[in-house]
């Protein structure tokens, strides 16, 4: 639990909405020339603690687990030991607390985009004419009025990515994970889709667990962020952001902005973690250089 | 050292491949055994098996009726090849012009019906081996046309252009260029076609009063001879999977370098 | 455009031959410009299928042919999907398992299986049926599975994320992706199951189009044949024509690769 100051100086209760203890995850993998599956540790010892209406950044190298770490809060991987709650859940497998946006946006290109956004609600059990009105408001909430019968293809990646947030959010569940959401929109895009996505945390006030590889895109929109190192999987620290809200992209060049993407930036940059990194990614055949980090 | 491990791999494959197929045969001569005995409409495999080798060896069944049924689909598919890569041919190159015109002409022969066909053919060439060649032959030149046509239309222009750029003259162009860029597709129609004949054989000699395969299982079954007319059956099968198999492994042979296309 | 215009045109040259091919026909049975005993002119013909017509022949067999295939056909979808998404959906083992010996039943020549569904079904409606869900339902199942294999797993993983349940994802999830390799499937089948209706029509039945082309001939009755064959003609080209229709209502949306 933790405590937090609000604006009329009140000391007031936060809980957390999700608490991650001990978490590790062991999978098998297939070495190249050996036949045998080796136990590979993706994940050791994750602790974490998100509080209820946070926004929390993941950021880390490609290979450094994040992504699993998200899918195991969504419920769709399974971990090897630990605790995951949600809510005071256990996490046992998917459930509406939790919506999911990924990079592949993933919108069903045979449904219309209402009935697309309408999914979610399909399985709660709202009667259709309620679905409809539900759908239709989030639809305008992420500023797509008017492209409630196109159908996917129909839509630029941005528009895509738009439409999968309203889906995720229709069916109100208290978390979003999102999964490196905008890496592959261009620039100009995101940036409009950053201030899209904070304007609709504001008014829906979810907790967002946010994944991306970019410094930038994590202390720009996030409360805090974590970052984790690879070779097992972990979270090495996390970092307060103390940037006034709302924030708006000229915020991107000020000083302050600075000091935090700075300090990302070394967390990131310890020499070891990158030897472990370049080691665990030839063990399973890639190799991650150092550029691949966005700052 | 490869070549052994591949031949390994190959039979390898096949075993397992033919697991499935055996364990319904087992299963079915189980079940034979005691859930289905004597049920009169399923006789048990090996019963079957047993009986068709008795056939094949014993009786004349295979001059009789396995050579001529061959023969005729042998006759109207090579007749089709012959015709169908002349057509192709000659529409691909000196009478380009016509493509347009005639290649509709062609599509509205392939959609007339066989089996609606077949009567006609019987009417005016009689009943005789004619007819029956003659349908088959129709049944598939369309099919070994259009295939032709295709892969003779899909050369890559590059391949070409190459070629003429290092010198070769038109013939060796289309010697050396033209038709082996072409020749993959042009043997899947015919090994396609190869299949069709001997599918569509079946059905031309059920409804002709001559000896055949198919001549055969219409009087097995109007003598109620159930191993006979299962065993015919699981012959027209073997033989069936024996030549499209066959091809399609000379197919890989031929062009090793061309995908396939598998179900 | 260019090729819009080149396709128009390749249309319009294609119904021009055929109108002419019949009109050439009409004329030179009227004029009795050849032997008309073993091809009889379009007149006839048409004053034949008139007759049949108007005593109800005619109408009876086409329906009934119509009945049979979309019996089978639809029976082959209601079994050939499912099947083919636990194949292809759940346990890769075990459809690489069974999947060579439905390769092998799917290549037992289906015309030498017409006996044998006559002999186990009888003279009825049960062999058509029968032997058309039997060609159907392979190219179904294998497009199914060919279907549920290609779908992007994080569609699925979007569809759970949101609680979807199993017979939920196979509505909303399979089903849909199935469409395009089961109507591609359906159309390539869809000839070879008519012949084989037809086949089956010959030898075992008391009514439709199969029967009515083979029994005028036995007969000698050779207008009537003519009449056969063209409605059997008319019935192929409506049949495909009603599949490319269901297949353009259905699939309105463009898969992304």
């Amino acid at each position: 639990m933790g405590n937090v100051v609000t604006l009329n100086g009140e000391t007031a209760q936060v809980r957390d909405e999700i608490v991650v203890k001990d978490l590790n995850l062991f999978y098998k993998t297939r070495r190249k020339k050996g036949k045998d599956a080796e136990p590979h540790e993706a994940l050791r010892d994750v602790n974490l603690a998100v509080k209820e209406g946070e926004f929390l950044s993941v950021v880390g190298p490609s290979g450094c687990g994040k992504s699993t770490l998200l899918y195991i809060l969504a419920g769709l991987n399974k971990k090897t030991s630990g605790e995951v709650i949600i809510g005071d859940k256990q996490v046992n497998g998917p459930s509406q607390d939790r919506g999911i946006i990924m990079q592949a946006y993933a919108l069903f290109p045979w449904r219309s985009i209402i009935k697309n956004v309408e999914f979610g609600l399909e399985v709660k059990g709202t009667p259709r004419k309620q679905r409809r009105e539900i759908a239709q408001s989030f639809i305008d909430l992420v500023g797509l009025s008017g492209y409630e019968n196109k159908y996917p293809y129909e839509l630029s990646g941005g528009m895509k990515q738009r439409i999968a947030i309203a889906r995720a959010l229709a069916y109100d569940p208290d978390v979003l994970l999102m999964d490196e959401p905008f890496a592959a929109v261009d620039e100009q895009t995101r940036s409009f889709l950053h201030e899209e996505l904070l304007n609709i945390w504001e008014k829906t006030h979810k907790t967002i667990v946010f994944v991306t590889h970019s410094i930038d895109e994590a202390v720009f929109l996030s409360d805090r962020v974590a970052v984790m190192t690879p070779g097992p999987g972990t979270i090495k620290e996390i970092v307060d952001i103390n940037l006034p809200r709302p924030r708006h992209a000229d915020l991107k060049t000020t000083e302050e902005f600075g000091h935090f993407r700075t300090k990302v930036w070394q967390l990131l940059q310890s020499k070891t973690d990158r030897a472990v990194a370049i080691e665990a990614g030839n063990n399973r055949e890639i190799v991650n250089e150092p550029q691949d980090m966005v700052i | 050292m490869n070549k052994i491990v591949k031949l390994r791999n190959s039979i390898g494959r096949f075993a397992f491949n033919s697991l499935s197929t055996l364990l319904l045969f087992v299963l079915w001569e189980i079940a034979s055994l005691t859930v289905l005995k004597d049920n009169g409409i399923l006789p048990d495999p090996i019963t079957i098996i047993v009986d068709l080798w008795g056939v094949l060896t014993t009786t004349d069944y295979i001059t009789q009726h396995l050579f001529p049924s061959v023969r005729r689909a042998l006759t109207g598919f090579a007749l089709a090849v012959v015709v169908g890569l002349f057509l192709a041919f000659t529409l691909s190159t000196f009478a380009k012009a016509l493509k347009p015109a005639i290649v509709p002409i062609l599509r509205f022969f392939e959609k007339i019906n066989p089996i609606a066909l077949f009567p006609v053919f019987m009417l005016l060439l009689g009943i005789g081996e004619l007819s029956k060649v003659l349908i088959i032959f129709w049944v598939v030149v369309w099919t070994i046309t259009f295939y032709a046509i295709d892969g003779l239309s899909d050369v890559d222009n590059n391949l070409i252009e190459s070629a003429k750029s290092m010198g070769a003259g038109k013939i060796e162009v289309f010697r050396k260029v033209y038709i082996p860029a072409a020749l993959p597709i042009i043997f899947h129609g015919i090994k396609f076609a190869a299949s069709m004949s001997f599918l569509f054989l079946i059905s031309v000699e059920m409804l002709s009063s001559s000896r055949g395969i198919g001549w055969y299982l219409v009087a097995a079954k109007n003598e109620y001879n159930l191993p006979h007319l299962y065993g015919t059956v699981i012959l027209v099968a073997i033989i069936g999977i024996i030549i499209s198999e066959g091809l399609g492994n000379i197919e890989k042979v031929l062009f090793p370098w061309k995908q396939q296309l598998e179900y | 455009m260019e090729e819009n215009n080149g396709k128009l045109r390749n249309k319009i040259i294609s119904i021009v031959a055929i109108v002419f091919f019949f009109v050439a026909w009409f004329i030179a049975g009227e004029l009795e410009l050849y032997d008309t005993q073993f091809v009889p002119g379009l007149g006839t013909v048409f004053a034949e299928a008139w007759h049949l017509i108007q005593n109800g022949v005619l109408l009876e067999c086409i329906s009934i042919s119509v009945f049979r295939i979309v019996v089978g056909l639809s029976f082959s979808i209601v079994v050939g999907i499912p099947l083919g998404y636990l194949l292809g959906g759940f346990s890769p083992k075990f459809a690489a398992f069974i999947k060579p010996l439905l390769k092998n039943l799917s290549l037992v020549n289906c015309f030498t299986l017409i006996p044998v569904f006559i002999l186990l079904f009888g003279i009825g409606e049960g062999s058509k049926m029968g032997i058309i869900f039997w060609v159907l339902v392979f190219p179904v199942m294998f497009a199914t599975i060919q279907g549920v294999e290609q779908i992007d797993p994080a569609i699925i993983n979007a569809a759970r994320s949101m609680g979807a349940g199993k017979i939920k994802i196979f509505f909303d999830i399979a089903l849909p992706a199935a469409a395009t390799p089961v109507f591609a499937g359906v159309k390539s089948a869809a000839s070879l199951g008519f012949l084989v209706l037809l086949s089956a029509e010959t030898v075992g039945a008391k009514s439709g189009l199969g029967w009515l082309v083979f029994n005028s001939h036995a007969n000698y009755n050779v207008p009537r044949l003519f009449v056969g064959i063209l409605a059997v003609a008319l019935f192929g080209f409506v049949f495909t024509a009603v599949i490319e229709l269901a297949q353009k209502r259905i699939i309105v949306w463009k898969e992304e690769s």
